[in-house]
């Protein structure tokens, strides 16, 4: 054999090498459904569902869960028809909602490969919305069982509970919008609006209910096709399970101990019943946890300065009077020492349930006297006597002038 | 009792022994080939003298047979004319033989003919003149010949060489040799900015194709006694000067060494360009990185030989060769210099980066958009996935559509005429662009991608450290194609441990940073300011070490 020959079989060799391995790995992405938005429902099969099981459509499940994927972008459907109206499930916009009932949330997922070409792909869910009935029947380590394993879907989705159905959240009056996103950006209001949670991940979730703890998560209802952040639900540790809800105002009460940075308004009336509102410009609280022997108990120190910012009352306070500052800020102190007694109440009275991480100072400042509580600390914490006390300094009026 | 695994897990572990194994032996033998194929050496074997009919000729010192000797030899050359005339003063005839076109006419009317035929020998001198053949030629070199450059010889075949070559050629009845008279004077053009490396702040000076004016060009510019420039005269059949150039004490004796004994190793019959000299003695053939830098630019040049590096300067070509070559150089451009230190270190990093996107950007978007969806921001990835909706092709495919029609439209860009050369790149990057995307063959992205790319290879000072780039682009376009951004990370350290092991004259090309020399990144992505920059680069290991001593 010559050399040239020799050498030639040498790179014909080398290049077999590369061409003759495949591209195993390969999926393009304009050939996977890319699902941003996960609904979960108590199972009612649509009608989608019905009419294919009376041809002959089904297999053997129990309709536990309805699961609805929010697609986007819609798909090639849209591409072909301009801006026409995606297929079922939506009501225009940029996205597609599907819909299959089933008892494994998996295999729901797999049952999707029958209705629609691209396989579903969970690398960029965003967000995760569990009807509260759902949460009422189900632990949210139950739920939430696959979406932790899956190594698919990123452990920075947010998590929500919808006060209806899920279904209905993910859905949007407005074209071209998907809801899926308001929903995961809905938190980065929280520096206007005290109302508004933490937002919670698959992570802060998992934690919680592996730890049996109890927690909030943000509560949404819908109402005309749009999204309204309303308060949180209550996810009691013992059980995983949805308990109850507090309102807007409940929840603003207790930002005041569970945010770091606050930027809402305190609003009250004058004797006369007209509205004078206060903007919180900072805001800091201690939670003390006083331990002696076996009672627990907690001093709640609130302190906070902010502008008089509007004030509905005729003729104007004049605020030059240090007396009419100090009834004023007093008023301010009365309203949300109101709110916070009221969550604080709701907690231990009607949920029994210590959602607002009062058990977190224990374990952080008494280890020892943690360990021994925390069995059934939801039951301690309905017992455990809560003093607060605010202080609020009211330091401009804005920069209306005389 | 022992865990024993299954038989698979024995032919996974002998086969990631053996693969290894085997692509060593195979890169070894095919470097082996290829060094046995393109030598050094001249194989001894083969070596046949290249017999000539007038080496052994010398003149005899008889006019009318030397004369016939002569146009023997050369006067089957039409450009070759011989013109015979009489010494005034004296019956001596002689003959001025020169090539048409490449010999000074100038020199030989005035300085040759005019001074021979108008002045001659006077009556006082002439016994003295017409004693001997050596009186004849001391007579004619000390009151005669009013040139400076003149040769004596009384061989045949160096004085036939050097007609050839453009000297003018005078024989004299006589005498028993011939003079050579002059030098050639060729076709030259003007010394104009240098094309392939223009530069906006620096000197405007380019290299020309005549040895003689690019020695004279670094002479101006280098005005240092240390500057030493050595002749070699390469090629076995065509003769052409090489000079090597140097800083006598600033560059190591041992590069010098090395470079002088490749040199002298080199063996081809016409070497026509810097190129051949690049090829012939860099260390490693296979490599797809040059080891030798080429320059038109004698700026370049002076700052290479300042930090202890060696030049070759080639006769017939504008390329000078720069050696030993570091990665780093590649991206660095004499501009970095000139400019203050912070515009300099900006527009440096920049370059880097370019550099990172013209190899890479294909590559990466190939891998993030066929294997990891999930890595794109999912905005992006939404509106990637909008509008890639109902093309043909995988990304690999597309790409390489896109690349290799840019790589033709560059290509047949350096070959139209100038006036055309701008309207085809409009025509070829705007309407080929949009027209591929419009008619659903490629994406929108991937055309940013691709235009990227292309303008970035472009930010590379040095042309053909480009095309290492590009064909390398390709390869990791390939590798993306196939095994997604685990195969371009593998390429990635595939090329990084070539590199690490690739030397340019003994001088590690990745240096300073492997070997990590942390006092010469002073001078690496970063430009330090001229008052820091002290030392000249350690990794060269220079004698004279501090750039401030004189």
């Amino acid at each position: 054999m010559s050399r040239t020959m020799r050498i030639g079989l040498m790179l014909t060799f080398i290049v077999l090498q590369v061409i003759t391995t495949g591209c195993w790995g390969h999926r393009e992405i304009e050939d996977q459904s890319v699902y941003i938005g996960l609904g979960l429902d108590v199972g009612s099969p649509s009608k989608f569902e019905q009419e294919a099981n009376e041809q002959g459509g089904h297999y053997p499940k129990m309709n536990t869960v309805t699961v609805t994927v929010q697609i986007a972008p819609a798909g090639s459907s849209q591409k072909q028809g301009g801006q026409g109206s995606p297929s079922s499930g939506s009501q225009g916009g940029s996205y597609q909602n599907q819909q299959l009932t089933g008892d494994s949330i998996l295999q729901v997922f797999r049952q999707f490969a029958l209705r629609n070409e691209p396989p579903l792909v969970g690398l960029h869910l965003k967000v995760v919305v569990v009807s509260s009935e759902l949460a009422k029947q189900y632990g949210m380590g139950q739920i939430f069982d696959f979406i932790f394993r899956d190594n698919d879907i990123r452990e920075s989705c947010l998590v929500m509970i919808s006060h209806g159905k899920a279904s209905e959240v993910l859905n949007s009056q407005h074209p071209g919008e998907i809801p899926a996103f308001r929903l995961r950006d809905a938190h980065r209001n929280r520096y206007r609006n005290q109302k508004i949670l933490p937002p919670v991940t698959l992570v802060m979730l998992e934690n919680n209910v592996r730890s049996k703890s109890s927690f909030m998560l943000q509560n949404i209802v819908s109402a005309e096709g749009e999204q309204y952040l309303s308060g949180a639900a209550i996810i009691k540790g013992e059980t995983n399970k949805w308990v109850g809800e507090l309102s807007e105002a409940e929840v603003e009460g207790l930002s005041w101990i569970t945010e770091k940075k606050l930027g809402g308004v305190v609003k009250t009336y004058t004797i006369d019943g007209r509205a004078i509102t206060y903007e919180i410009k900072n805001a800091s609280a201690k939670v003390v946890p006083i331990v002696s022997g076996d009672d627990i108990s907690f001093q709640i120190k609130i302190s906070s300065e902010g502008r008089l910012i509007e004030d509905w009352s005729q003729p104007d306070i004049t605020p030059q009077q240090t007396t009419v500052l100090q009834k004023l800020e007093e008023k301010f102190e009365e309203q949300a020492r109101k709110q916070l007694g009221q969550a604080l109440y709701k907690l231990q009275n009607v949920y029994h349930t210590d959602a607002a991480g009062f058990g977190e100072q224990i374990r952080i400042s008494h280890p020892k006297v943690w360990k021994k509580v925390k069995d059934n600390w939801d039951d301690i914490f309905s017992h455990v006597p809560i003093s607060y006390d605010i202080k609020m300094t009211i330091i401009d009026y804005g920069s209306s002038k005389e | 009792m022992f865990y024993i695994p299954k038989w698979s897990v024995f032919v996974q572990s002998t086969l990631v022994i053996l693969i290894p194994i085997l692509f060593v032996w195979v890169s070894r033998r095919l470097r082996d080939s290829i060094r046995s194929v393109f030598s050094l050496h001249l194989d001894k074997s083969k070596n046949v003298k290249r017999e000539s009919s007038l080496s052994e000729i010398s003149g005899t010192g008889q006019y009318d047979q030397d004369l016939q000797m002569l146009q023997e030899s050369m006067a089957h050359n039409a450009d070759v004319h011989f013109r015979e005339f009489t010494i005034r003063g004296t019956s001596c005839r002689a003959v001025v033989v020169y090539v048409e076109g490449l010999a000074n006419s100038n020199l030989i009317d005035s300085h040759l003919i005019a001074p021979l035929m108008r002045e001659g020998v006077p009556e006082a001198d002439r016994e003295d003149f017409e004693q001997s053949s050596e009186s004849i030629q001391a007579y004619l070199e000390s009151h005669l010949l009013t040139v400076s450059h003149l040769r004596w010889g009384e061989k045949l075949q160096p004085f036939v060489q050097g007609v050839l070559n453009g000297s003018s050629g005078l024989l004299i009845e006589g005498m028993k040799g011939f003079f050579l008279v002059g030098m050639a004077k060729g076709k030259s053009r003007n010394v104009e900015d240098p094309i392939s490396e223009a530069l906006l702040r620096g000197p405007r000076i380019g290299f020309t194709e005549r040895i003689g004016e690019n020695m004279g060009l670094l002479r101006m510019h280098g005005k240092d006694e240390g500057m030493v420039m050595k002749k070699y005269e390469v090629g076995t059949r065509v003769k052409k000067e090489l000079v090597l150039i140097y800083m006598k004490d600033i560059a190591n004796q041992e590069l010098i060494n090395e470079i002088d004994s490749r040199i002298r190793r080199m063996a081809i019959d016409d070497p026509m360009d810097s190129g051949y000299i690049e090829q012939l003695i860099e260390d490693s053939t296979l490599s797809p990185f040059q080891q030798l830098q080429n320059t038109e630019r004698p700026d370049r040049v002076i700052g290479a030989i300042l930090e202890g590096r060696a030049a070759i300067l080639l006769d017939g070509t504008p390329f000078a060769l720069i050696m030993p070559v570091t990665f780093s150089m590649l991206l660095q451009s004499p501009e970095d210099y000139y400019e203050r230190w912070i515009s300099g270190s900006f527009v440096r990093l920049l370059r880097f980066s370019a550099a990172f996107l013209a190899l890479w950007a294909p590559s990466l978007y190939i891998s993030f958009i066929s294997y990891h969806s999930g890595m794109i921001p999912t905005s992006l990835a939404l509106s990637i996935v909008e509008s890639r909706q109902g093309l043909p092709f995988p990304s690999i495919i597309e790409a390489f559509i896109m690349e290799l029609s840019i790589e033709i439209l560059r290509e047949a860009g350096i070959r139209l005429p100038k006036p055309i050369g701008p309207a085809m790149g409009i025509v070829g990057g705007l309407i080929i662009g949009d027209a591929a995307v419009n008619a659903g063959i490629v994406s929108p992205f991937l055309i940013i991608v691709v235009a990227v790319t292309a303008i970035s290879s472009f930010t590379i000072p040095v042309y053909s450290a480009g095309i290492t780039l590009r064909i390398l682009r390709f390869t990791a376009m390939i590798f993306a194609g196939i095994f997604g951004l685990y195969g371009v990370i593998m390429f990635f350290l595939l090329i990084c441990s070539h590199l690490v092991k690739l030397r340019s004259f003994g001088i590690p090309y990745l240096s300073p940073l492997v070997p990590y020399r942390f006092r010469d990144w002073k001078d690496y992505v970063i430009r330090s300011p001229l008052k820091i920059l002290k030392q000249r680069p350690a990794m060269l290991n220079p004698r004279d070490k501090d750039r401030r001593t004189n």
